[in-house]
């Protein structure tokens, strides 16, 4: 156990120091980020009402968070690949799933960073209003976050020695992705307050039997923590199977 | 014998048609197209079903024989996937008078589709260095059939849905609609293994030229 | 009416588009193996 916590330490503090005497994924990102919701604000501009300009600022924070998250997950892998790293990452007495846990949470820290930055920047630009709650708010981010980074880590590692390595792990993480974005986009929405968390139109949009919960901020937030859960665990799993030679 | 496999399929596939216009007719009339979309989403969720089984499979066995089956399946799976969303879009448009919408059942077979397509271009695009390409799809089968049943819950969230009610009218709907299921199922498994079996030979081939 | 056929017509055309695509790629394989089956005579 103490041997585990070790290795995973070691590993993201050696990912957090690099990146911080490099100084070059983070800034990408959140420039990456601004641009974004910023031509997506232009986009969003002609016909611009209020409930309109929700919901693009709610697209453009997932997209933001789901491209530049990609940039995150690449850059994880990227570096170990070109220095040669890999193998003695390999090498060390760590267990794969170890490696993996901690390349997660280098990302999830990441990803973290740059939400704290880029998301007030959405919320000013586009005048969102967080009616739902701050911590709601970050509940729901960090439960994106780390659904986007569950998957990432796991196959960046899988398509370093690619040709087309960027762009094939998009369409990977984007395809795996596209359910929980659902209610991810779902619970932002409700949170900056353009859906009503429970009314009667949705009542009666809902079926009956076990999916009765649909319309639900919690029911949201539960599938995104299930999902998590899923990804976090089947990818932890694997990870074994991708890396070895 | 594939040949049979192919010829009865075929037979099966023309009978459901024709019992299904004349006999079991849907009274508004494009709602025939039903008779295509419904087996055939079902046969893309088995051949994702047999995929998810080869990717295990490989990763537990090693044989390539499992990751040839896979690579069939994810092919056949992607051509029904296509004809699931067209039909499907064209029956929206015929019922509800638009080609798309945010509906559960029309994005459950669009992300399905990308599933299907996905896996190809990561089959395509991998290098072949022995194992790796391989596993690397079977891991990424797996994880992708773990996301289906996710699709099915998070298209609920959907705020317009359309929830059509199907209920059969007459048996001769009934028949016509297990018929074509029948045949799609059996033209599915024809088509793996006979793309299977082409996949060996090459493979084959390939071991031959290298000696 | 039109959505019917064209549904119809779009099964049929992609399954056979997938069974060309097949029988092409079968035929190459023939082809190469003829081709071997003529070259090795003089090898082994």
């Amino acid at each position: 156990m103490r041997a585990l916590w070790l290795g995973l330490r070691a590993i993201i503090i050696k990912d957090i120091v690099v990146e911080l005497r490099a100084r070059q994924v983070l800034p990408t990102m959140v420039v990456l980020g601004m641009l974004i919701v910023f031509i997506l604000r232009m986009a969003s501009e002609p016909g611009s009402t209020a409930a309109g300009g929700t919901v693009m600022g709610v697209a453009a924070l997932w997209i933001a968070f789901l491209f530049s998250g990609l940039l995150a997950q690449e850059r994880s892998f990227a570096a170990e690949q070109q220095n040669g790293c890999m193998d003695g990452l390999l090498l060390a007495p760590l267990d794969a799933g170890t490696i993996y846990l901690a390349k997660l949470l280098a990302n999830v820290i990441m990803l973290t960073i740059f939400e704290a930055i880029v998301v007030p920047i959405a919320i000013l630009s586009f005048n969102l209003h967080v009616t739902g709650g701050w911590l709601r708010l970050a509940a729901v981010l960090l439960l994106g976050n780390l659904g986007i980074s569950s998957v990432g880590t796991l196959f960046s590692a899988a398509v370093q020695l690619t040709r087309t390595r960027g762009s094939l792990l998009s369409i990977i993480v984007l395809v795996i992705l596209m359910p929980m974005m659902i209610p991810a986009t779902f619970a932002l929405l409700v949170l900056f307050g353009t859906m009503p968390v429970e009314t009667e139109s949705l009542a009666s949009l809902r079926g009956s039997g076990t999916l009765a919960f649909v319309g639900s901020f919690k029911a949201a937030i539960g599938y995104m923590l299930a999902f998590d859960a899923i990804f976090v665990v089947a990818c932890w799993l694997l990870f074994g199977v991708v890396v070895e030679e | 014998m594939r040949r049979l496999l192919f010829a009865l399929a075929f037979v099966l596939l023309v009978a459901s048609t024709w019992i299904g216009l004349t006999q079991g007719q849907i009274v508004p009339v494009q709602r025939n197209i039903l008779y295509a979309h419904v087996p055939n989403s079902v046969c893309a969720l088995l051949c994702f079903v047999v995929l998810l089984a080869a990717s295990i499979g490989y990763l537990i066995t090693g044989k390539q024989a499992w990751d040839l089956v896979a690579v069939a399946s994810a092919e056949a799976g992607f051509v029904f996937a296509t004809i699931l969303n067209a039909t499907g879009m064209l029956f929206s448009r015929a019922e509800w008078n638009v080609w798309w919408t945010a509906s559960p059942r029309l994005v459950t077979s669009a992300i399905l589709w990308f599933l299907y397509a996905v896996y190809l271009i990561l089959r395509v695009s991998l290098p072949s260095s022995q194992y790796r390409r391989a596993r690397i799809c079977a891991v990424f089968g797996i994880i992708a059939f773990l996301d289906v049943p996710l699709v099915f819950v998070s298209a609920r969230f959907i705020p317009d849905i359309h929830r059509p009610n199907f209920s059969f009218d007459s048996p001769w709907q009934m028949v016509a609609l297990m018929l074509g299921m029948a045949g799609t199922g059996l033209l599915a498994a024809a088509l793996i293994w006979l793309r299977t079996s082409l996949l060996r030979s090459g493979v084959e081939l390939e071991r031959q030229l290298l000696q | 009416m039109l959505y019917l056929v064209l549904g119809f017509s779009i099964v049929w055309v992609c399954h056979f588009t997938y069974l060309f695509v097949i029988d092409r790629q079968a035929r190459q394989l023939h082809r190469r193996l003829d081709a071997r089956s003529r070259e090795t005579p003089s090898c082994t």
